[in-house]
């Protein structure tokens, strides 16, 4: 568990949706305070709790059993921030009350690196190992082992991946039907666990492998983080042909793609002329909303101290950088439509 | 929270600061089965005996060695990306760009072209030629200036910082541009048979020299000539003039003579002076120097003493 207490009143307002003044809701919800009449702090099962109260809905709801949206962040070139924004997006999404479980994907494991899961020191279940579990016959999946609990209420929990992963190839080039749904056979088999969750978050790798294959299959709409720059757009021609691939062996066209512009400089011509160039072709399927190249999103990465190594809405909630994952979670909850309550839209 | 504003694709657009291409396809299903296809219908062969030019192009200079280099190229790999064209209504078909490919293609021998056909107005083939052209090529700063001084004669744009928006530029690039325009006339003739003879900058540099040295504009002109004639660097035109009015003003002019003769007509004295000095040559030999210093100091002593008078 992290030791990140919870946001700020100020935010908290915002994320919960509440529309009547200030002082209302500070008399309404009273936060925990860490020292007394000072800051008060609004832990995410608390905002949860805050919009199931507004939705007029008890605190105990539970989800109907099917499958939540799984976004799939993905991008056929590395260093474009896909685990930055994943890691960010997912804990912003737990911050505005949704249960939100995180899959690292890629055998590197940064993103488990940036919650401070280390695979050379920990015992860690990844999440090919657990399709491996699944698919077998007589096995059990005791998913329980895998999971890595984040934020209090399992608001956030995580799988983190190991470097053994990458052997995931191995066994799944074995089987002979169905290698592209051995993802999906897990996310089925244990459905009573995953319907608990209101969105599921994987970070994959930048390579095509059968594992990130999988991935692709169980989410229809893949997410790439793409830098306004000239080798991303040749990397999103080739993300292009991998989706022109699964819709031709599926015979369908349910496979599409959503864009985010991330690490965008306003100060470089040559962004402004390539994000140019990819509103020119690939506008229907961009994001409105732009990261911007922030060095707040180097900071969570580059520190040693894995406490403090925060996200950007736990370190520095008030920087341009945390307003646009802000922005661009706000969206994607509406684009894959993640909700709080089945039945109600989310972003109520 | 933050109060600096999030970013929005949609804000960029409209602001300006990114800028769309007008001719871009938009991809309309991204990974569908029928692949990536730039349009639908898919580009024609035109002849091209019956492709003209269009008259907005803005490059009114074509290298013919760069169109060679694209020859070679189109006839190594074939052409990748058609032209686009207008159909006019006489049948024939006129550029909005791909100006220096069918120039390449036609001194290949080549007898037709792919091309993209497109229904447009003269307006906006204008704008297309206009917008297409400008990002396309390497125009010179001239033609630069040309093109924007028409796109707000043809009102596509009203201020520097529309035309700006317009071509995806910077305001003062476009205030650069423009200001070559302003040049006398005998510069513009310059440039408009050699669109390339000098930029923006040194542009700036002739007007700036114009306007400080009004006495000198044949030097000035001289000094652009230089860049021809003797293919001087067109930075080095301000320093040139500089330095040419610099020395015209330390030697005064060309050295004067005077000679004292005679009534036989031979020469007594000679005078010569160069800047503030004056030199006396005693050329008779009867005559003694000491006299003649005496005669010149006492001339010498009378000036100065006008002094307090």
């Amino acid at each position: 568990m992290r030791g990140f207490v919870g946001i700020k009143s100020r935010m908290a307002i915002e994320f919960s949706g509440w529309t009547k003044n200030s002082k209302a809701f500070l008399w309404a919800y009273r936060g925990s305070e860490l020292v007394p009449h000072q800051q008060r702090q609004y832990a995410p099962q608390e905002i949860r709790n805050i919009r199931l109260d507004l939705l007029d809905v008890p605190h105990i709801y539970k989800r109907p059993r099917k499958l939540p949206p799984v976004i799939n962040f993905r991008m056929a070139k590395g260093g474009t921030g896909k685990t930055t924004m994943a890691a960010n997006v997912a804990s912003c999404m737990a911050m505005m009350g949704y249960r939100v479980l995180m899959i690292d994907g890629d055998p590197q494991a940064s993103l488990s690196g940036m919650f401070g899961v280390d695979w050379a020191t920990q015992d860690v279940t990844h999440v090919g190992e657990l399709m491996r579990r699944a698919n077998s016959k007589n096995e059990t999946t005791r998913i329980e082992d895998a999971i890595v609990p984040m934020y209090a209420g399992g608001m956030l929990d995580l799988i983190p991946a190991s470097i053994d992963m990458a052997g995931a190839d191995g066994w799944i080039n074995q089987i002979n039907i169905g290698r592209e749904q051995t993802f999906t056979k897990l996310l089925d088999k244990e459905l009573d666990f995953f319907s608990h969750y209101d969105a599921i978050v994987v970070d994959s790798a930048p390579s095509s492998s059968l594992l990130t294959t999988a991935f692709m299959v169980a989410s229809p709409t893949v997410l790439a983080i793409v830098m306004p720059e000239r080798q991303s757009l040749g990397a999103l021609n080739i993300l292009q042909s991998h989706i022109q691939e699964l819709n031709d062996h599926f015979g369908t066209s349910r496979y599409g793609i959503h864009i985010v512009a991330n690490r965008y400089n306003q100060s470089k011509k040559p962004h402004q002329v390539t994000l140019g160039q990819m509103t020119d072709t690939y506008g229907k399927f961009m994001n409105d909303t732009i990261v911007r190249d922030f060095v707040g999103f180097l900071r969570d990465t580059s520190g040693t101290d894995n406490d403090h190594r925060g996200l950007l809405l736990e370190s520095e909630p008030n920087s341009v950088g945390a307003r646009d994952v802000i922005d661009l979670t706000k969206s994607l909850t509406k684009l894959y439509g993640i909700k709080l309550v089945d039945g109600i839209t989310g972003n109520v | 929270m933050s109060d600096r504003k999030p970013l929005k694709v949609s804000g960029l657009l409209q602001s300006g600061k990114i800028s769309r291409d007008p001719n871009a396809v938009q991809l309309e299903e991204f990974g569908a089965r029928t692949g990536f296809r730039a349009s639908s219908t898919g580009p024609l062969q035109i002849a091209l005996a019956d492709i003209d030019d269009s008259p907005y192009q803005p490059r009114t200079l074509y290298d013919p060695i760069e169109i060679d280099n694209l020859a070679h190229s189109l006839a190594a790999a074939g052409l990748k990306e058609p032209v686009l064209l207008r159909a006019k209504s006489d049948g024939r078909h006129e550029l909005i760009y791909g100006h220096r490919r069918t120039r390449a293609g036609r001194n290949l021998g080549w007898t037709e072209i792919a091309a993209y056909v497109v229904t447009h107005s003269d307006r906006e083939a204008e704008l297309a030629a206009m917008v297409s052209n400008e990002a396309r090529v390497d125009l010179t700063d001239y033609e630069r200036g040309m093109l924007y001084r028409r796109s707000i004669a043809s009102g596509f744009a009203a201020t520097q910082t529309d035309i700006a928006n317009l071509f995806g530029t910077t305001q003062g690039r476009v205030s650069r541009c423009m200001a070559m325009l302003k040049l006398p006339d005998t510069y513009l003739v310059m440039l408009d048979q050699k669109p390339d003879l000098f930029g923006s900058r040194c542009a700036e540099d002739i007007a700036h020299l114009l306007k400080e040295y009004p006495a000198e504009t044949a030097l000035i002109e001289d000094g652009v000539h230089r860049i021809t004639e003797e293919g001087a660097d067109q930075k080095s035109v301000k320093q040139w003039v500089q330095q040419m009015v610099k020395q015209k003003h330390n030697t005064a002019g060309p050295k004067e003579h005077a000679v004292v003769t005679d009534r036989a007509g031979r020469a007594m004295f000679t005078a010569k002076r160069a800047g503030r000095e004056v030199t006396i040559r005693i050329q008779a030999t009867e005559i003694e120097a000491k006299e003649v210093e005496e005669i010149v100091l006492a001339a010498l002593r009378k000036r100065a003493e006008k002094v307090f008078e």
